[in-house]
C-alpha cells in the first residue's frame, strides 16, 4: 500500500482531532493484518471508490467513543451510545472523510468516499475482500483508535 | 415520490397534495397533485379532514413555504405578547382562561413551525421585554417538555408555569428591572423576591395546581443548590421549574437588555454549559439534542468556506442541521440564499467548521446594510 493515499486519512484524522476533541494524538507502530477483520466495540467504515477502492475503519472501544461524544456534545455526560452520541462520533467520521478527500485531490488522486457507516460490537467481522489491511494505531488520552486501511489503486480494467 | 403526513391545522398555502383524498364513497375531493391555497385548506378544515399527506418538499420549496408562514407567525407571536401584557397589568383580576388561551395558542405555533418561531426577529425594544420573554419561555419550555415525552396535558401545565414564571416581577418597582447600571445590592435584593411575590400572586389568585406554581416560583432554584429564594437542591426542584430554568437562562442571554448587548445563540449555548452543574443533565441532554450544537440563528461557516445561519434542527442531529447558505466559496455574497440540509447524504462530505466570532459576524451582516443583525436575514 502506498503511503502517498494513506497520509491524508492519516493527517486528516489527526487535524479533526486536535480541533474538534483538543487532544494531541500519536502515532504508534503500522502493523499489517489480513481480512477479515475484527475490530473493537465501535467501527466507523468509510468506503472509497474512484481511482484508489476499497475501506478505511476507524475502531475504537465504547469508553473511548462515549469520551469523544461527550466532548463534541459540549462536555455533556454521555453515558451511553444513544442516537445523539452516535451522531456525534459519526460526525468525527464526517469530518474526517471531507478532510481526507481534499488531501487525496490534492496528492491527484480522485476519490468518492461514501459517508461514514457505524458499526457496533466486537463480534462484528468487516471483510475486505482478499485486501491487506494496514493497521495504523493512534494513541489518545481517552483510549486508543486504529485506523485500518485496505486500499488499492484500481487497475487496467478499472477494477 | 416521498410524501408526508401533515395536521391539517398545519398546512400552508403552495403544499402540494401527495395522495389522493377520497370520499367514503369513493369520490375524488382532491386529487393527487394538487395545490394547496388558502380556500382550499379552509374546506378540508370544514369537512373535518384531521391530516392529509403532502409532497415531501425539497430545499427550495421549504424555503417558499417559510417565507408564507414567517408574517404569520411573527402576527401571532406579537398578538400572544400583547395579550399577555394586558392580562398581566390588569391588577382587577388574572383571567386564567385567557392565559390558557396563550398557552394553547404557542403550542400551536410550536406545532406549526418552531423553527421558524426560534428564528423570527428578537424585539429590538425592551419596553415589552417582560412579557416577549414570558412568551418565548413558554415556547422554548414546551419544545424541551416535548423532547422529553411529556403528554400534552403535562405540556399545557407546564406551559402556563413557563408563561407565569417571572409574574412576581410586576411587584418589583419598574425603575429596578429596567436599570441600566450595576444594581445595588438592596436593588438585587428586591429582584431576588419575585418568586416569592409570584408565589403569593399564583397561590391567592386561586385556580393554579400545586404543579403550575412549583413551576413557575422555583425557576430560580439551581441543581446544585445554588438558587433561590429556598436553596433547593437537584431533584427537590419540580421537575417543571429544572426545565423553565434553562429555557428563562437560555432566552435571557439572547435577548437585547438594558446594561448588555445580546448573546449569539451559541453563547448562550456556552453560556448554559459551562455553568452545567446548575441546571438538570436530562433536561440539558434534551435541550441539545431539539436546539442542537449550533442553535437556529447561529451563523456558521462551513469546511468549504461558504457562511449560512442555521434556520432547521433535526432532532437528535445536533451537527447536521439546515441552513441558508449565503456566501459562496470565497465568502462573496450570493444573489438568492441557497438553502441546504446537512442531514442529507448528499452532504455529508461538509460539515460545520466554526461558528463565527463576534468580529466576523459583524463584518458578515455589515454587507447587509447598517444595523440588520442575524435574525433579519
Amino acid at each position: 500500500m502506498r503511503a502517498i493515499f494513506i497520509n491524508p486519512f492519516v493527517s486528516a484524522t489527526f487535524a479533526v482531532f486536535e480541533t474538534m476533541l483538543q487532544i494531541k494524538p500519536e502515532k504508534g507502530q503500522l502493523s499489517l493484518k489480513h481480512s477479515p477483520l475484527s475490530g473493537r466495540d465501535v467501527n466507523t467504515v468509510i468506503g472509497v471508490t474512484g481511482d484508489i477502492l476499497g475501506q478505511v475503519i476507524f475502531s475504537m472501544d465504547t469508553h473511548t467513543a462515549l469520551s469523544f461524544a461527550s466532548i463534541m456534545l459540549m462536555g455533556m455526560p454521555v453515558t451511553e451510545l444513544d442516537e445523539m452520541a452516535k451522531s456525534a462520533v459519526n460526525e468525527l467520521g464526517n469530518m474526517i472523510t471531507g478532510n481526507a478527500t481534499t488531501g487525496l485531490a490534492e496528492n491527484g488522486f480522485s476519490c468518492n468516499l461514501t459517508p461514514p457507516t457505524l458499526f457496533m460490537g466486537k463480534e462484528v467481522m468487516i471483510s475486505t475482500k482478499d485486501l491487506q489491511i494496514l493497521v495504523i494505531p493512534i494513541l489518545t488520552p481517552h483510549g486508543p483508535v486504529e485506523i485500518n486501511v485496505a486500499l488499492r489503486m484500481k487497475d487496467k480494467r478499472g477494477e | 415520490m416521498a410524501v408526508r403526513t401533515v395536521k391539517t391545522s398545519a398546512l400552508i398555502p403552495g403544499m402540494v397534495i401527495g395522495r389522493d383524498i377520497l370520499q367514503s364513497s369513493g369520490a375524488y375531493l382532491l386529487q393527487e397533485g394538487t395545490v394547496l391555497t388558502l380556500a382550499v385548506i379552509r374546506k378540508l378544515e370544514k369537512w373535518g379532514i384531521e391530516e392529509v399527506q403532502i409532497v415531501e418538499p425539497n430545499e427550495e420549496q421549504k424555503e417558499v413555504w417559510e417565507a408564507k408562514l414567517r408574517p404569520e407567525m411573527e402576527l401571532s407571536h406579537a398578538s400572544t405578547v400583547n395579550l399577555m401584557e394586558q392580562v398581566l397589568t390588569n391588577n382587577e383580576s388574572l383571567e386564567i382562561e385567557k392565559i390558557r388561551d396563550a398557552v394553547g395558542e404557542i403550542m400551536n405555533q410550536v406545532g406549526l413551525g418552531r423553527d421558524i418561531l426560534l428564528n423570527l426577529s428578537h424585539l429590538k425594544s425592551y419596553d415589552n421585554y417582560l412579557f416577549a420573554h414570558s412568551v418565548n419561555v413558554c415556547s422554548l419550555a414546551m419544545i424541551i417538555g416535548e423532547g422529553m415525552g411529556m403528554t400534552p396535558a403535562e405540556l399545557e401545565k407546564l406551559g402556563l408555569a413557563a408563561i407565569l414564571h417571572d409574574i412576581g416581577m410586576l411587584k418589583v418597582p419598574v425603575e429596578i428591572w429596567k436599570q441600566q447600571r450595576g444594581l445595588t445590592s438592596e436593588e438585587l435584593k428586591e429582584i431576588q423576591r419575585h418568586p416569592l411575590y409570584g408565589h403569593d400572586f399564583l397561590t391567592q389568585s386561586g385556580g393554579f395546581s400545586p404543579d403550575v406554581i412549583a413551576g413557575a416560583v422555583q425557576h430560580h432554584e439551581r441543581y446544585d443548590g445554588s438558587g433561590y429564594p429556598h436553596g433547593l437542591y437537584g431533584q427537590e426542584i419540580h421537575k417543571y421549574a429544572r426545565i423553565i430554568a434553562v429555557a428563562d437562562v437560555y432566552d435571557a442571554c439572547i435577548s437585547p437588555r438594558p446594561h448588555r448587548e445580546p448573546m449569539t445563540p451559541r453563547e448562550a449555548l456556552d453560556n448554559l454549559m459551562i455553568f452545567k452543574e446548575k441546571y438538570d443533565p436530562d433536561v440539558l441532554y434534551t435541550f441539545l439534542s431539539v436546539m442542537a450544537v449550533y442553535p437556529i440563528g447561529s451563523l456558521v461557516q462551513l469546511n468549504t468556506g461558504e457562511i449560512g445561519k442555521v434556520v432547521g434542527i433535526h432532532k437528535n442531529q445536533p451537527f447536521r442541521p439546515e441552513l441558508r447558505v449565503y456566501t459562496d466559496r470565497q465568502g462573496k455574497i450570493l444573489e438568492k440564499p441557497r438553502r441546504i440540509n446537512l442531514d442529507d447524504k448528499n452532504f455529508l462530505l461538509i460539515h460545520i467548521a466554526k461558528t463565527l466570532e463576534r468580529a466576523e459576524i459583524a463584518a458578515f451582516l455589515s454587507k447587509f446594510g447598517s444595523g440588520v443583525s442575524a435574525w433579519d436575514i
